[in-house]
């Protein structure tokens, strides 16, 4: 592996300086990082661990809000009984995630940093309208997460920022949702096609809100207004379900890469879309017969 | 160079090393704990060169060996107590559940980590907790049956 000083920052202001100039890169559990490094596809003259900075592993709840701390754990987060009652997407998510040595280490701060197009909390980070809270040394700054996301591997972040934390409102109750993702290899597999979803009934019947993001299908993790409006006042049933799961894989830009063809991702897309919605809607079926 | 202090199987050092080397070639190469192994040229993907780090399951060769420097490091050879090997090492030569051996120490510590957390898993958990362990050889079965055999011992044990 190339050379590299390393430096481990105590407090965020210290981790701020040690990145000022620039020549620096902010580093959690290393995950992407050092695979990266190998493979020459990252450079840098110094890594500042930020994984000594221990109050930037929490989750909070107040008020209906959640904040998540940047170097919170998959483990955390699946672990986490608050994140499964107020945002259940984002806690299926981070459970899917490679394998339990991968959830120990990787972070949500790291998540999204490598801005991987197959990240998989993004999805579900959009549809739950996250935003993330950045340090520099010119203060703070906030920024919901889809500016955040620009390009594979690009984020808005300036060379001396760091991800503090990432926050959002607690999905409103009766509001259902559910992630979903296709992989290569359970254990290790990093997404193919992956669909966050949050879905609202109204009194069991007509679509009162709905939120759609795919993952691994277009340069960034995106939401699907196309297919949100037109299912505004329906009912789902496998026509309408199926009609949103096309409108989504118009709405992709997937690439052909060694783990999938872009055809077979636009397919992957439209049927995770439709058997998603109808999932959600039949939940609420059975919970509104008990 | 930097300087670590780290505890290793139960014994504190303090060791020098570059900041561009793993926690597996710190274990492997300067200690010489070859149980710790590479099996997919550092990319993550093998669990190999799992150990467990303060407690917790990780993939050596994602940790950087600076990144351990204050902490506890248990390998498959901290796992043997004295001459005697760990019920779960036991129960996997019993089972037949070791072939070739590249995967098997790695997959006697995430047998481990899950055995700590859950003692009495199912086959889907077992499955899940290897998940992270590829091995060519076996097809699985006898690891799952191998982890049920320590199971028993284990309970006993307690
Ligand atoms: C075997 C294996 C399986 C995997 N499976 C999955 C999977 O199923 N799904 C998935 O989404 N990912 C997967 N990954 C990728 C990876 O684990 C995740 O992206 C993880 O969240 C990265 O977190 P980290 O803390 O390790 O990041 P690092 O590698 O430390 O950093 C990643 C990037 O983010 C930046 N960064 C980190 N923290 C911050 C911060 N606080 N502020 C600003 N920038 C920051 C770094 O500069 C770097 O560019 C897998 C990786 C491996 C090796
Ligand atoms: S050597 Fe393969 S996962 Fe570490
Ligand atoms: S025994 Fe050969 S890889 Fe598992």
């Amino acid at each position: 592996m190339q050379e590299f000083d390393f430096v481990v920052p105590k407090t965020l202001a210290e981790a701020c300086q040690m990145l000022s100039d620039g020549y620096g890169r902010p580093v959690a559990g290393c995950t992407d990082v050092l695979p990266q490094m190998r493979h020459g596809k990252l450079k840098t003259e110094r890594l500042v661990d930020l994984s000594r900075i221990k109050s930037l592993a929490y989750i909070e709840h107040s008020n209906g809000r959640i904040s998540i701390g940047a170097l919170t754990t998959y483990e955390q987060m699946v672990t986490d009984r608050q994140l499964h009652d107020y945002a259940p997407v984002l806690a299926q998510a981070a459970a899917t995630v490679g394998c339990r040595q991968t959830r120990n280490r990787g972070t949500l701060g790291g998540n999204l940093g490598n801005a991987s197009p197959a990240g998989d909390t993004l999805p579900p980070l959009l549809i739950l309208n996250a935003q993330v809270v950045l340090a520099g040394s010119s203060g703070e700054r906030r920024m919901a997460v889809s500016d955040l996301l620009l390009a594979p591997g690009k984020t808005a972040l300036l060379p001396d920022e760091i991800i503090t934390s990432v926050g959002f409102e607690a999905l409103p109750r009766g509001m259902r949702s559910l992630f979903l993702k296709l992989g290569n290899r359970q254990g290790m597999a990093v997404s193919v096609a992956s669909v966050a979803l949050a879905l609202q009934l109204d009194g069991g019947g007509p679509v009162q809100d709905v939120r759609i993001a795919l993952g691994a299908v277009a340069p960034t993790a995106i939401r699907c207004p196309e297919a949100e409006k037109f299912l505004i006042g329906q009912q789902i049933d496998p026509i309408t379900a199926g009609a949103a799961g096309r409108l989504a894989a118009q709405a992709c830009a997937p690439i052909d890469d060694v783990r999938a063809s872009a055809a077979y991702r636009r397919h992957a897309i439209q049927v995770l879309v439709k058997r998603g919605l109808l999932s959600l809607s039949n939940d609420g079926d059975s919970h509104a017969d008990n | 160079m930097l300087t670590i202090e780290i505890t290793v199987n139960g014994t504190y050092q303090q060791i020098q090393t570059a900041p561009n080397r793993s926690l597996l070639d710190l274990l492997r190469d300067d200690l010489g704990l070859t149980g710790v192994k590479d099996a997919c040229g550092q990319e993550g993907e093998c669990g190999a060169c799992t150990v467990l780090l303060d407690g917790k399951l990780v993939n050596s060769c994602l940790v950087l060996a600076a990144q351990a420097d204050g902490r506890e490091v248990t390998t498959i050879e901290g796992l043997q107590q004295l001459e005697r090997l760990h019920p779960i090492q036991q129960a996997f030569v019993e089972a037949g559940a070791v072939q070739c051996g590249y995967c098997t120490p790695g997959a006697i510590l995430s047998a481990y980590d899950l055995l700590m957390h859950t003692p009495h898993p199912s086959d889907e958990q077992i499955r899940e907790a290897l998940s992270g362990n590829l091995c060519r050889c076996t097809g699985y079965t006898k690891m799952v049956a191998a982890v049920h055999h320590a199971e028993k011992e284990l309970s006993h044990a307690s």
